[in-house]
């Protein structure tokens, strides 16, 4: 044993003794990475940005102003109007501004979301789903055949809802504004959707079952696809 | 004494040990702690995963459960998860392979990593001492010299050690398939009988630390509590060795150090495949060499 006792020493030595030329020129080599990381860092002059932008302006020539709105009170010069009454001015630009406000909340909600909430929306989708289903089976504890049951509605309401939402994707992608009329349809169809499916899950059950179950375990808005959010994306992108 | 005869009664007490513990249920014993503990740090784990399932089921509106792990699976295979875990694990690769574990089985390995050098180090501290105390040694050291005792004591212990931390996979096994839903059985006791060489190969300096201070005294509990405070040493410098102080003003002592420190190789341990055979040779050096600390004084203590 002492050969291995011998070994083991020279082993432990080896590491120490060995190793510090090489840790020493790494830790060198890690110092010359980090100098040349934090000159890196500190280099933040925003020159050549600004020229590349002075000289994208010289090509294009003046940058162009937006077109001047029509004077709805007539051929009357609005500057003169708006001197001659300070306050109905102030009034109207006050409207204008809600107005427009208004009008940048309803245009385009899911163009203006950002893709990582979309990500963060698909993620809760996908948690409730798995969070819904678990509990159903831990409340419920239904046979694999009541499972199958449940399955089939869940996988029936998705494909109904991704169908809705496809149409409505198809619609916006070839131009055509949905009407106030469509959107309620929409929104009927889905609720009816949703509506049978949870009908199917609760006929899938026994009463005794059912009794058991807390109401939210069964909420189909829970059972939702997270595909849904994909297919709202693209629709957003389309627009 | 050649040096197949020394290797030969290395061995012989190495199995004479293994058998004594074997017949005095001290296997048992050793076993039973090393699964409770692997068993109470998945229960841990369980805990932790459940509060946070609860406080995300009150978010999303959703039923909470009684039982913890729906939403693991979910979480995984999320592309935010990923980015979150690419900070902890920059390798793309290793990250690959870290990502399609049961989460189960990663607990258990990072966890094993804090809880076995103490769990051997206690288990090393028991190899000599009780025998000097009561001076049963003598009647071994008529056969055989006295670094074949601690060597063969060393490998019996490794023995012992490497059977316990091999069942002490059963510990997350039970809590994942009894306390928890979803988690694969299969998968999770592939991974974690693969992560079992590994583990063993970490507990070897510190194993050798616990028979180091079994050789330094008698009392049991002091070795005991001599080996514990080792293993926390080993730790204190192991963070010293990231301090920026002393890379700036002694970076020699942490080249010096930190060769020595089975910590240094700690994180070679995680990984597919056979990559961690160099580090894990390494530290059973260490683990030999850390045995012969406290030689010195065996070798010239009147047993």
């Amino acid at each position: 044993m002492k050969y291995v006792a011998v070994a083991a020493l020279a082993l432990v030595l080896g590491l120490v003794l060995g190793g510090l030329a090489p840790r020493a020129e790494l830790r060198a080599l890690e110092n010359q990475v980090a100098e040349a990381r934090a000159s890196d860092a500190e280099c933040r002059s925003t020159l050549g940005q600004d020229l590349a932008t002075l000289m994208a302006g010289a090509r294009e020539g003046r940058a162009p102003q937006p077109p001047r709105d029509r004077n709805p009170l007539g051929d009357r010069d609005p500057d003169a109007l708006a001197a001659e009454n300070p306050e109905a001015a102030e009034l109207a630009a006050e409207l204008d501004a809600e107005r427009e406000a208004a009008g940048e909340a309803m245009a385009d909600p899911i163009r203006d979301i950002d893709p990582e909430q979309l990500e963060l929306a698909r993620t809760a989708l996908e948690l409730r789903r798995s969070q819904a289903r678990a509990a159903l089976l831990e409340d419920a504890q239904p046979s694999e055949r009541q499972m199958e049951d449940i399955d089939n509605a869940v996988r029936g309401m998705n494909d109904r809802l991704m169908g809705l939402a496809g149409e409505l994707v198809t619609m916006i992608e070839s131009g055509q504004e949905p009407s106030r009329y469509d959107a309620m349809s929409f929104a009927a169809d889905a609720l009816d959707t949703m509506l049978a499916a949870e009908d199917d899950m609760r006929s899938a059950l026994d009463p005794d079952q059912l009794e058991g179950i807390d109401d939210s375990v069964l909420d189909p808005f829970s059972f939702v696809d997270p595909e849904l959010v994909t297919l709202l994306e693209s629709m957003g992108a389309a627009e | 004494m050649s040096a197949l005869t020394s290797l030969r009664d290395a061995l012989a007490v190495a199995s004479f040990h293994v058998r004594r513990a074997r017949r005095t249920r001290t296997l048992l014993a050793l076993c039973v702690v090393y699964v409770i503990a692997a068993g109470g740090v998945a229960w841990i784990f369980r805990t932790v995963v459940h509060h946070m399932e609860k406080a995300a089921a009150d978010v999303l509106r959703v039923p909470q459960t009684d039982t913890p792990g729906a939403m693991i699976d979910t979480l995984r295979t999320q592309d935010e998860f990923r980015r979150m875990m690419e900070g902890l694990i920059p390798d793309p690769q290793l990250l690959d392979w870290a990502m399609g574990l049961p989460v189960l089985t990663v607990s258990h390995f990072w966890m094993a990593l804090g809880l076995l050098p103490f769990l051997a180090a206690a288990a090393g501290s028991e190899v000599l001492a009780p025998s000097v105390h009561d001076r049963s040694l003598r009647f071994e050291l008529v056969r055989t010299g006295r670094l074949e005792l601690v060597y063969g004591r060393w490998l019996g212990q490794a023995a012992l050690v490497a059977l316990a931390t091999t069942l002490s996979v059963v510990g997350p096994l039970f809590i994942g398939e009894v306390f928890m839903v979803e988690q694969p059985f299969g998968q999770t006791l592939q991974v974690l009988v693969g992560m079992t060489p590994p583990l063993v190969a970490w507990t070897l300096p510190f194993l050798g630390l616990g028979v180091a201070t079994s050789q330094l005294t008698a009392n049991t509990n002091f070795a005991r509590i001599l080996a514990l405070l080792g293993v926390t040493t080993t730790w204190v410098f192991y963070g010293l060795t990231f301090s920026e102080r002393i890379k700036e003003k002694a970076p020699w002592a942490i080249d010096l150090i930190s060769p020595l420190l089975p910590q240094s190789y700690m994180a070679d341990l995680w990984g597919p495949g056979a990559g961690w055979l160099t580090s894990g040779g390494i530290l059973l050096g260490l683990g030999l060499a850390f045995a012969l600390l406290g030689y010195p004084r065996f070798a010239r203590r009147n047993v």
